[in-house]
């Protein structure tokens, strides 16, 4: 007897310890073991501390997993809570990575978050779900009180609704090291063709003129459409997704990007956004095109004073109708009910106030930029130690912003540009030149037709 | 319910001895059935519909996404590196796996005690480890292997080992053998332990030399060894991923895009959930052919 109801016992504890694993967040993708990213406030489930059992739960997922972001972003939600106590708002840090691959499994489940922080091009695919809610005029209310970017909130557009807030800009912009640029007797570049002779001019023995990325990368697919945009290539694809992609002003860009490669280290084809920084911070490299995360680190990481550091916009054929790589990460609304829309709106309202917003963005000061036209002037923004050690700079990567824009959002939303953005083909098409050594124009050609086919599935 | 009606008629305590196995592998059959049965069933139920990311449903598509994978030359590109891939590995970890577990096998001193415990530590190193630590080396700007050989004058300029279509698929074959020959040699040293000491004495007051009881006694004595290397060895190198994307990430030019990159980047890059799928079902066969072959060829004889 004993023994049949041991093996009972122990069979049923096995099931439901099976059955326990099973169900145990199933779908949804897990929250990071680091102690940085648990929620906010007490935690996801519980309500914040002092708040009561009535107040709305907002669930975020955001994917600003570095600590330093990950504890910015937790004392902004920390302090929201505390004047919002009808509203408990946590936010969890997830991967991009799971961005693409379990997040639209998760909100297909049921077991996806309120609130998502979503790129425009993710925002596509998000889209396609059906799942997430408008919210037009959300965006209606803190344009009128802050002024919003049109461009950080275009990408967002889908027929005649927004479906995200932007709440940080970044922009790509020429960075440039005065001390070698100085040294050298050279002005930063305006023109393209000044960029190839300073590019040439400054690269001698083991250091080159620029370090550009031209591996199959987001990396590169960023600085080629700089470029681009600089160049007048500026309609990739249309919100009917009908590609542009070969045409004279692409081409010309893509040579750009091949003759300035004979300046960047030869092994510029594995490069991705870590290589070219740690080359420019180390003086084996006197440019760079990347947005504002150069700040941050420079004085550390090079040893020279903040003076050294300079950027001027991505330099264009003539020196005029300037271009630069613009992104806006927003968030979007996945739960329906007036109560989440509503706690959501004072969130956003709140976030995007010149007293908090700054603080907000400076979690990554020079990288993520004010969207709004009130934040570029806050004082929160500017008051920032490393913000305000490089006043110059930060008016450059704000110029930037106003004046950039994102491939696929230019003419209206295309919809597809996720199947153009996923497997990278702008930078596949300079993979061509610079590794498979076809020419520009034949290579332009080339992903014309690989866009075409990835837009048509 | 009647009791009676499930109750065994001989007797309760066979009733109980027929049941209870039953229960007992009950759950690992449900854990086989959620883990293995029921993806398969979805993978292939997906490989005929146009599914586009994960969380969406397609159209029923027939067979045409299988004929899409079928006519791309870019799958069959990948079945190349592929084989290249395995091949390259293979022969490469068999070789140093099998002159790593004699020279360790015929040392007895503190020096080879030292030797079995340190030639583990690269397999039991983490692959991100692994893969950062030789894109650093092998990097062109700041790597000590061309800083190295430019410093000796061996080259005048770096090389770009893994940005180089001509090298980058050999490069990553020498990463993945240095991280899992020794794993080979513990294998093939357990093997050489069980060999009787008796053979080899037999075999040297006949006269053999060291070939002779290499090819006559050592390798039809580790037969059943290799036999379980080659065919698990086999389908485990064609499989990994996670080295390969952490290196090269399937370039420059595809040059390193093997069939579980080249899955990947179909799913989750370009989001063809469902062409995915089918590529899938087709590599699924064709590995199970590939499986059956090697049986056959390296099956060992009595």
């Amino acid at each position: 007897m004993k023994k049949r109801s041991f093996a009972i016992i122990m069979t049923a504890i096995m099931l439901l310890s099976i059955f326990a694993a099973c169900g145990g967040g199933a779908g949804a993708p897990p929250a990071s073991s680091d102690s940085e990213a648990a929620p906010s406030g007490s935690g996801e489930a519980a309500p914040a501390p002092g708040g009561d059992d009535s107040a709305v739960d907002l669930v975020f997922w955001h994917m600003e997993e570095p600590p330093h972001r990950v504890r910015r972003f937790n004392e902004v939600f920390d302090q929201f809570n505390e004047e919002h106590p009808d509203i408990n708002f946590s936010g969890v840090v997830q991967s991009w990575n799971d961005a693409y691959t379990l997040f639209p499994a998760a909100i297909m489940a049921g077991t996806g978050p309120d609130l998502m922080l979503t790129s425009p091009d993710h925002a596509t695919i998000i889209y396609e779900l059906g799942k997430n809610q408008p919210v037009t005029d959300i965006i209606n209310a803190i344009d009128s009180q802050q002024s919003l970017l049109p461009a950080s909130i275009e990408s967002y557009k889908f027929g005649d609704e927004y479906y995200a807030v932007p709440v940080y800009g970044m922009a790509q912009v020429l960075w440039y090291r005065k001390d070698m640029f100085d040294a050298a007797g050279l002005s930063p570049p305006k023109t393209w063709d000044e960029l190839i002779a300073a590019a040439e001019a400054l690269t001698s023995g083991d250091v080159y003129g620029i370090a550009l990325p031209a591996s199959r990368t987001m990396a590169t697919d960023q600085v080629i459409w700089s470029f681009m945009t600089a160049g007048g290539a500026r309609n990739m694809i249309d919100s009917n997704n009908t590609v542009d992609f070969n045409n004279p002003q692409t081409v010309a860009a893509y040579e750009l990007y091949e003759t300035l490669m004979k300046f960047s280290p030869p092994d510029s084809t594995t490069f991705a956004w870590g290589e070219p920084q740690a080359l420019f911070n180390s003086g084996k490299a006197a440019m760079a095109i990347e947005k504002g995360q150069y700040l941050l680190p420079w004085t550390d990481e090079s040893g020279r004073p903040p003076e050294d550091l300079d950027c001027v916009l991505i330099p264009t054929p003539t020196g005029s109708n300037y271009g630069s790589y613009f992104l806006s990460n927003g968030v979007m609304l996945l739960s329906e009910g007036e109560d989440k829309k509503a706690a959501a709106s004072t969130f956003f309202q709140w976030l995007l106030q010149p007293e908090t917003y700054g603080y907000f963005i400076n979690a990554e000061p020079g990288l993520f930029l004010p969207v709004t036209e009130t934040g570029a002037k806050a004082q929160s923004f500017l008051n920032d130690p490393i913000i305000s050690q490089y006043p110059k700079q930060v008016e450059t990567l704000l110029e930037a912003s106003n004046i950039g824009m994102l491939y696929g959002f230019t003419d209206g939303a295309a919809m597809r540009i996720g199947q153009i953005t996923g497997p990278n083909l702008k930078a596949a098409t300079l993979e061509q030149i610079v590794v498979g050594g076809m020419s520009p124009s034949d290579a332009v050609a080339w992903g014309q037709a690989e866009m075409e086919r990835a837009v048509a599935g | 319910m009647n009791t009676q009606s499930i109750k065994n008629p001989s007797g309760h305590g066979e009733w109980r001895n027929w049941v209870l196995p039953y229960i007992l592998v009950a759950p690992l059959m449900i854990w086989l059935i959620a883990t293995i049965l029921i993806p398969v069933v979805t993978v292939v139920y997906e490989s005929v519909t146009s599914a586009t990311f994960v969380g969406t449903v397609g159209d029923f598509v027939g067979f045409k996404n299988y004929v899409s994978v079928l006519k791309d030359p870019h799958y069959w590109a990948a079945w190349r590196n592929s084989i290249g891939w395995i091949v390259g590995c293979t022969i490469l970890q068999t070789i140093l796996g099998f002159s790593l577990a004699l020279l360790l096998n015929s040392s007895t001193g503190r020096l080879g005690q030292f030797a079995r415990t340190w030639s583990i530590v690269a397999w039991i190193t983490p692959t991100v480890v692994v893969s950062l630590i030789w894109r650093w080396i092998f990097n062109g700007s700041y790597g000590i292997f061309n800083a190295f050989l430019m410093t000796i004058g061996v080259i005048s300029e770096p090389l770009s080992l893994l940005g180089h279509p001509n090298t980058a698929l050999m490069t990553a074959i020498f990463i993945n053998v240095w991280r899992w020959f020794a794993f080979t040699a513990v294998i093939l040293l357990a093997g050489l332990s069980t060999i009787p000491k008796e053979l080899y004495e037999s075999a040297s007051v006949d006269g053999a030399g060291i070939m002779q009881k290499f090819f006559s006694i050592t390798m039809p004595s580790l037969q059943n060894v290799t036999f379980a290397l080659v065919i698990v060895g086999t389908l485990w190198c064609f499989n990994i991923f996670d080295q390969i994307w952490l290196l090269t990430l399937g370039g420059p030019l595809n040059a390193t895009t093997t069939v579980p990159v080249y899955l990947y980047r179909g799913a989750f890059e370009s989001f063809q959930i469902g062409r995915t799928a089918a590529a899938s079902v087709i590599t699924a066969l064709l590995l199970l052919l590939l499986a059956a072959g090697l049986i056959k060829l390296t099956q060992p004889k009595d």
